[in-house]
């Protein structure tokens, strides 16, 4: 193999592609140079053609996928055009979003020596290989457990093993986060950052987790609709085209909006979190200004679901749920947060009759919902999945919406009325005859809430609905959900996306080990740190630095967003330039 | 009942034999409940099953769901074959007599043999014993493991070079993903079934209903399947899969001496088994 330090390890040249049967191209003249050790990090909304490029890389497309591909591309300065996937799965290795269609062996050992024993190599070279991925991963303790029992993280730090234990020259990970947990998150990115830093392999990383993983890449490229439109430093990037990034959906790293706010010189030292903290204390002048505009209690709070004493114990005999009392009044927007297994979704699943109490009351309007079926709580609590192909049942997207509507029973007009007004709601009317599954996965995503909007419900409860999805989309649609509580629907929001949490929010609920461990404004939760941190929970990075520099003895308020810089700053300008 | 042949996982001596001589055993076994005539040596074959299940520690749930399995079993046989034994001549009682008008000509009398009783009670045993000696496979073995053990049949070594006899790779990793990906797949049943409940719909009611969730339930499972099965093709080539012939394997199925007592012990008990059938205690009736 030729592991030539200086030369670029894959080149893509011209690069044309269309998908057979579609008339427009996914891939329009594109050029990119990949150099040995380089972290480039790959970003553009849903649909510009991300996946297609990086798959171009190890003959995935067009080998399996058909359709056309003009110009050139080379790995280690060698034209692949005609080259078998086998082959080129030793010099690129892939790692895909959801792990469990990525394993196929019974346990952690076999699965990492799969790729290998296909290859056909000596049993010792298996071995070596092996071991050396089972290092580099932290799995060696955990080399003959079953991959059914893993945790996510776990399973996706399997996969990657099974690529490191193909020695490629250049590794791509295509959204490998977005079924994870922050602590999953991490591990992974740990790992990455590791094969970049020590053995100097070359990553491209398809990711929209852009604040965790702006500080590995050492580059950023932006596709927009099948080219690439930015190509450079990430500093650079992120402060001169914030504008663009954002129309693109791409939403900066906080630190360097935040540094961009504070007009810091653009160098990779000014954009660090202490560099940040710095200049804060410098610009920023004390002030006993409140923020505490959204946070304001709605005036006509009354209590609209009770949880009393709540108990839920497994099958197994284990406790899924431990003596939860909540009140929830109407109109709060609440984030239910902590990581896997911690007893959201079970909690969440309550609401909805999907389990039953072992033990307590859940009342909503004062009705205890225990002695009712799902369907007819479902009148009254609305319950959004995470998948949304899991919940779209007809070959229709207006019988869609009217599924759950015949359900509960209404007359034609009144079915007729609801499923316009939902449709124009969710902006999905000129879609209205069209096939579900030939809808975005945005646009599904929109049907599933719509579908369950039209059932007129009180109470919105969502499952983790942004996972995987660009900030833009995320954004639109919660900007819907919003207008919706403000319309006097209660919303409980599970999610593991901090920065949504605060904004949206007004109050948070922390679980733990089947406990709510923390409750109340999410100002004050998320001022709670030494407590957060216990359960692997971080504040939004403004929110920790405006709480550091309290510490340090700023008079300051503690901000959750961006935007409450921004205002914070209108109303007390910064302080003279000091270089 | 679903929980009766599921795989279990735990540590015992039946677990950690290779999963060649536990089918081999299955196989032993059940050649002897067929070539056996003796009554007494059927019951002794099918208590032979028993000391096993010492083993593996069942959950009351699953002894009481066995014992229930046998009991119908063994119930069905006596019935059937009191009425219908064709040797039998030992007359219990006579439920319609063969001049009884129409029915009687018809069926040619239907009558009870305390004789057909007792042969259908010891023909039960006959499938009791398989079905116990399979369940002792079943659930000691994982799936993935059991396939390995039909594609890698025999597995030896010769100058550095594997050979492998048994079902070709292919159809061993297709079906040996299937069975890893079934419970993703069943997470998702519940799921989309949560899903439309959550939507309203009823599923407590007559067939109808079920009917018409199990037709709901079918688009999304189906989208669901193809689009995993995509993504796992994808990511099976990009591992090299398929990439070369002489596919190597990194673990050798390779018999311990627990595997080396159990099958001399299958052997032995197999030969002696078959002996016997052979000098008077084989073939089926009458007793």
């Amino acid at each position: 193999m030729n592991k030539n330090k200086t030369s670029s390890v894959a080149n893509i040249e011209n690069v044309t592609f269309s998908y057979p049967q579609i008339d427009s191209p996914s891939l329009t003249d594109v050029n990119l140079d990949i150099e040995r050790g380089e972290f480039v990090l790959l970003v553009g909304p849903s649909g510009c053609g991300k996946s297609t490029l990086v798959r171009t890389l190890n003959g995935l497309v067009p080998t399996l996928s058909g359709g056309k591909l003009d110009g050139r591309v080379l790995i280690n300065g060698k034209d692949i055009k005609g080259e078998k996937i086998h082959k080129l799965a030793l010099q690129v290795g892939m790692v895909f979003q959801n792990p469990d269609t990525q394993l196929f062996s019974l346990t952690i050992g076999e699965d990492i020596a799969f790729g290998p024993e296909n290859l056909g190599m000596s049993k010792q070279d298996i071995i070596d290989r092996t071991d050396h991925a089972l290092d580099v991963t932290g799995l060696k303790h955990l080399r003959d457990n079953f991959i059914f029992l893993l945790s996510g993280g776990e399973k996706q730090r399997t996969a990657i093993g099974g690529i490191i234990a193909m020695d490629p020259d250049l590794f791509i990970l295509d959204e490998p986060t977005s079924d994870l947990d922050p602590v999953g998150t991490k591990e992974v990115l740990n790992i990455i950052k590791q094969l970049n830093k020590e053995k100097n392999i070359s990553i491209i990383l398809i990711e929209h987790k852009i604040d965790e993983v702006v500080k590995l890449a050492s580059r950023v490229v932006l596709m927009e609709k099948g080219k690439i439109t930015l190509d450079g430093d990430p500093c650079e990037i992120f402060s001169n085209h914030e504008d663009q990034m954002k129309k693109a959906g791409i939403y900066p790293p906080q630190l360097s909006e935040i540094s961009n706010i504070l007009n810091s010189t653009n160098n990779k030292k000014a954009m660090t979190y202490e560099a940040v903290l710095e200049r804060m204390m410098k610009v920023l002048p004390g002030s006993n200004s409140d923020l505490r505009v959204n946070n304001t209690k709605p005036v006509n709070a009354r209590p609209h679901l009770e949880i009393k004493e709540l108990y839920h114990q497994f099958e197994g005999g284990a406790y899924g749920l431990k003596n939860i009392n909540l009140q929830i009044n109407q109109a709060e927007f609440i984030a239910l947060i902590g990581h896997n297994g911690s007893g959201k979704t079970t909690l969440s699943h309550h609401l909805i009759g999907l389990l039953r109490p072992t033990q307590g009351k859940i009342l909503i309007n004062g009705t205890d919902i225990c002695d009712l079926s799902t369907p007819q709580v479902a009148q009254e609590v609305g319950f959004l999945f995470q998948n949304p192909d899991n919940q779209i049942f007809t070959d229709k997207v207006n019988e869609e919406i009217k599924f759950g509507l015949k359900n509960m029973g209404l007359n034609d007009g009144e079915i007729d009325k609801r499923v316009n007004s939902a449709l124009k709601m969710m902006e999905l009317t000129e879609y209205k005859n069209r096939h579900p599954h030939s809808l975005s996965r945005g646009q599904r995503q929109r049907l599933a809430v719509a579908s369950i909007l039209a059932m007129e419900p009180n109470i919105i409860v969502l499952d983790e609905p942004t996972t995987g999805q660009d900030r833009a989309h995320v954004n639109k649609f919660l900007q819907h959900i919003k207008e919706l509580n403000k319309l006097g629907k209660t919303v409980i929001f599970i999610t593991h996306d901090m920065n949504i949490a605060a904004r949206y929010s007004n109050r948070m609920i922390v679980m733990k080990k089947g406990e709510v461990f923390l409750d109340g404004p999410t100002r004050d939760v998320f001022s709670a740190t030494e407590d957060l941190y216990t359960t692997h929970i971080e504040p939004p990075i403004i929110t920790r630095l405006t709480l550091d520099m309290k510490k340090k003895g700023k008079n300051i308020p503690v901000m959750l967003t961006v935007d409450e810089l921004r205002s914070y700053i209108s109303a007390n300008p910064i302080l003279p330039k000091i270089t | 009942m679903r929980g009766l042949f599921r795989y279990e996982q735990k540590d015992t001596f039946v677990h950690n034999l290779d999963p060649r001589v536990k089918l081999l055993y299955l196989i032993g076994t059940s050649i002897l409940t067929i070539v056996f005539g003796a009554p007494w040596l059927l019951i002794l074959l099918f208590l032979s099953t028993l000391p096993f299940w010492y083993f593996l520690h069942p959950s009351k749930s699953k002894i009481k769901s066995i014992f229930w399995l046998f009991a119908i079993l063994s119930v069905s046989f006596i019935i059937s074959q009191s009425l219908f034994y064709y040797w039998a001549d030992d007359l219990l009682f006579c439920i319609i007599p063969h001049d009884f008008p129409i029915i009687g000509p018809l069926t040619g009398g239907i009558s009870v043999y305390t004789d057909g009783a007792i042969y259908g009670f010891i023909q039960s045993f006959r499938f009791m014993t398989t079905i116990s000696a399979a369940m002792i496979l079943v659930s000691t073995t994982h799936p993935s493991e059991l396939i390995t053990a039909f594609g890698r049949f025999f597995n030896f070594n010769i100058k550095d070079k594997q050979y492998v006899i048994g079902l070709p790779y292919e159809i061993a990793f297709m079906v040996s993903s299937a069975v890893s990906f079934a419970p993703v797949m069943i997470e998702e049943c519940y799921g989309i079934i949560n899903a439309m409940r959550a939507r309203g719909l009823d599923l407590k009611g007559g067939i109808r209903t079920k009917l018409r969730a199990a037709k709901h339930l079918f688009l999304p499972l189906i989208v669901n399947i193809l689009r995993s099965g995509r993504q796992i093709a994808i990511a099976a080539d990009a591992r090299g899969f398929r990439a070369t012939k002489n596919r190597s394997y990194v673990k050798e199925l390779k018999f311990n001496s627990n595997d080396y007592l159990f099958l001399t012990f299958v052997i032995v008990f197999t030969g002696v088994g078959v002996y016997l059938s052979l000098i008077g205690y084989g073939g089926t009736p009458p007793i």
